[in-house]
């Protein structure tokens, strides 16, 4: 059977590099969606929003990050099936580069050892890695700093069958609004339909790595996909840091999978502006 | 936006409205949550507290390490309603507010203004231009907690709003009373 092998080092090496870029660098279309978000008028959310915009500046010499909190390591690998790591496990080489690279780069050590003991594992390891094998030889990693602000805020419930667009919309805007000022709004927001308990929440994340702009090939989903960020704008009330004074969400993005005759999971996982991903394939 | 040196001008700090926003100088005590719960605890059982909490200004952050050359590392302003729970007790003990991100539970809002004190709020995600208007930044107490050990932090204009006034005005809901 045919192999390509991948050096261990190769893959420390790339997913450093998309640690680095995503911490210094908002990606192309998140910087634009903030250009285009001015409220016009005054106020504390117009001001709040030129500060956003000068911080994109202020990172971009690479030497103090986006944002202080740097976030959990988030990875999502898409592994082709005839790929081989040589001299290491895929696994290793995420989390050694998640330490070089926080503790070179002067980043937050974020992760604690245990949500009751709470020692400082001090590398900001481990990271939260999914893995997708797909048919190939190629390896694509996509990374993400997400920060705590926003996961908290983020929720999943179990609708029932009958539920409809309608409750799925409901759901959300009750979210955002829960969430007032705290995930830093203006917000990203990944929605998960479908799956179970345990992949709704993953669908929504998953959903996050999409660009601002990149609709859901469903043309359904695609215009649910608006009708969420556009009735979250009208009804949330919440704005620009949560003052009140222009938008709330930039963009929307669903992603769905089947599930249970019995079930509508529904998780919607929360991205502050500052939306830091990056992506490669190997 | 009004300027605020702190130990100077706190009488007028505490009469501005919210939603004013500031450029704000001196010294202020890092404490999320972790330091929260030591301080509490040190209060409550009679010990020596690290550093004098009447009259401070506690900054609910967590800065990232400083970079070689740069006086301070990426720094910016976490939830304050994880530390409403501590709050009450915090401002028992004469601290002039706190500066953070986010509502306060109504009974933390009641404390602040049974007090006198003020909470301030500054952006979220905008650390590594917040951290400009850092002069020094040093480590006060709880080393071994990192980034959630306390740090004395000089800030020089650092731009932050009124979010809680002394009046009862809170920036988060100023839009919907003048609807």
């Amino acid at each position: 059977m045919f192999c390509r092998s991948i050096p261990y080092k190769a893959v420390v090496r790339a997913a450093g590099n998309l640690i680095r870029e995503a911490s210094f660098y908002l990606p192309e279309g998140v910087r634009k969606s903030l250009e285009e978000a001015d409220p016009g008028g005054e106020g504390p959310g117009r001001e709040a929003l030129e500060l956003i915009k000068k911080n994109i500046e202020a990172a971009g010499d690479g030497k103090v990050p986006l944002c202080q909190d740097t976030g959990l390591a988030f990875f999502y690998v898409r592994a082709g099936s005839s790929v081989v790591i040589e001299g290491g496990t895929l696994e290793g080489a995420l989390n050694e580069a998640t330490a070089a690279m926080y503790t070179s780069l002067y980043l937050r050590k974020s992760v604690v050892e245990s949500p009751l003991r709470r020692v400082n594992t001090g590398s900001n390891t481990p990271a939260v890695i999914h893995y997708e094998i797909v048919e190939g030889d190629e390896l694509e990693i996509r990374f993400m700093a997400k920060g705590g602000g926003s996961e908290n805020k983020s929720r999943m419930a179990m609708l029932t069958p009958h539920a409809g667009k309608e409750d799925v919309l409901q759901f959300v805007l009750e979210t955002v609004q829960a969430a007032g000022p705290d995930p830093c709004p203006p917000l990203f927001l990944g929605v998960g339909l479908g799956g179970s308990f345990d992949t709704a929440p993953w669908l929504a994340k998953k959903a996050l790595f999409r660009r601002p702009g990149e609709r859901h090939p469903d043309a359904a989903l695609a215009d649910l996909e608006e009708e969420i960020t556009h009735i979250v704008n009208l009804k949330s009330g919440v704005g620009i840091q949560g003052f009140g004074q222009g938008v709330t969400v930039l963009d929307t993005f669903i992603e769905e999978a089947p599930c249970h005759i019995a079930s509508f999971p529904v998780a919607v996982n929360i991205n502050c502006h500052s939306a830091r991903y990056a992506g490669v394939v190997l | 936006m009004i300027s605020i040196q702190l130990g100077k001008d706190d009488q007028k700090l505490l009469s501005l409205s919210a939603g004013t926003s500031l450029a704000l100088s001196g010294v202020v005590y890092t404490a999320r949550d972790a330091a929260h719960e030591r301080l509490s605890s040190m209060i409550r059982n009679g010990k020596p507290l690290p550093f004098p909490l009447k009259g401070a200004l506690l900054f609910y952050a967590g800065p990232a390490p400083a970079p070689p050359g740069l006086d301070c590392g990426a720094i910016g302003p976490t939830t304050s309603s994880r530390m409403d729970p501590f709050t009450p007790l915090l401002l028992e003990q004469g601290i002039l507010g706190a500066l953070g991100k986010g509502r306060r539970s109504p009974a933390v809002k009641e404390a602040f203004l049974r007090r006198g004190a003020v909470y301030l709020v500054a952006v979220g995600g905008a650390a590594a231009l917040l951290s400009r208007f850092v002069k020094k930044i040093e480590l006060v107490a709880f080393e071994d907690l990192g980034p959630e050990a306390v740090y004395s932090v000089e800030l020089n204009g650092f731009p932050c709003f009124v979010g809680l006034d002394t009046q009862g005005g809170d920036i988060y809901t100023m839009r919907e009373d003048t609807r």
